[in-house]
């Protein structure tokens, strides 16, 4: 029992992975708790808090669970809702930031923090989130991306400073333990 | 990464903000401004159309025989002199959404804009 907390098993990555997809579901109710909506006058708007998680998956290159957790998300977010409109609207908008995300992390080993990946990821959601919604309403939700895609940065920011005060903690957390955050998993 | 904002990521942000707020300024000043371009003021005289003038191009038009002159500036289409003695037609102001009109009865004379969609209302003028 070397390297206990190392988890290395399919069903070790499933729990990892569920987790994650709790703490976005739980991430989502608490932005409830912050009026943003009051001091950004924008309807439909949220911090995203949620893809702070998903972002630190991607950091640490856990991207199999970042994908799984993205999904379930998704998912959780048709079955809320109930309509199959925000499913697409939910799924477009995740593909494209968790593609901005994997392609985007490495950056931060260039100077860059997780503010220019979160908001860069944030404006790519918004962006997929308008297109789809343009397919399924009408071509005049486009109108509304100039508005999104300038409160995208402010939310990135917030979500991209909170990751960089939040994933170095959680990393030491993790090294004291015994094991390395930033390992893929090698015996597999 | 202990830092909360590095010096790339402000670049970042400034480049992106510079964008969104051009993006923002392109598409709402094409949404709420008028299009001009696609806009003509029409002058008939006794139910005949006489010339045509686009609101995008600042000019003016003189019905010479009357002295009723037509001007279009900034987009908006005014007539700015007349013979007529009310004058009505003068003060009418002047006018830039599709369906807008100035008439002045006396001289048997109309100005109306013309463009994609009437904003205005066929019936209420």
């Amino acid at each position: 029992m070397t390297n206990r907390t190392r988890v290395s098993s399919a069903s070790g990555k499933a729990a990892h992975a569920a987790a994650a997809a709790a703490l976005i579901s739980a991430f989502s109710f608490l932005e409830h708790f912050f009026p943003v909506a009051a001091l950004i006058p924008v309807p439909g708007i949220k911090l995203g808090l949620g893809n702070i998680v998903l972002l630190y998956l991607v950091s640490v290159k856990r991207y199999g669970e970042a994908l799984s957790a993205a999904a379930v998300k998704v998912v959780l977010s048709f079955f809320l809702s109930g309509s199959p409109v925000a499913l697409a609207l939910s799924l477009s908008g995740t593909a494209l930031s968790l593609a901005a995300m994997f392609l985007l992390c490495p950056m931060t080993k260039r100077g860059f923090s997780f503010v220019t990946v979160s908001s860069a990821s944030s404006f790519f959601f918004n962006l997929a989130q308008t297109a789809a919604a343009c397919v399924f309403y009408t071509g005049a939700v486009f109108y509304y991306f100039p508005v999104l895609s300038a409160v995208s940065l402010v939310t990135g920011t917030v979500t991209g400073i909170s990751a960089n005060l939040l994933f170095p903690k959680i990393n030491k957390l993790i090294r004291a333990r015994g094991s390395k955050p930033d390992e893929r998993y090698a015996n597999e | 990464m202990s830092k909360i904002l590095s010096k790339k990521d402000a670049v970042f942000l400034c480049v992106s903000a510079l964008f969104s707020a051009l993006l923002c300024f392109f598409v709402y000043s094409s949404l709420f401004s008028p299009d001009a371009a696609k806009k003509t003021a029409v002058i008939s005289r006794s139910g005949k159309i006489v010339h045509e003038m686009k609101l995008s191009e600042d000019g003016t038009f003189l019905i010479e025989d009357l002295g009723f002159e037509v001007t279009v500036r900034d987009g908006c289409a005014f007539v700015s002199r007349s013979p007529c003695k009310g004058r009505y037609c003068v003060n009418s102001g002047r006018i830039s959404r599709p369906g807008a009109a100035v008439i002045c009865v006396p001289c048997e004379i109309t100005v109306t804009v013309r463009g994609e969609e009437s904003a205005i209302d066929g019936v209420a003028g």
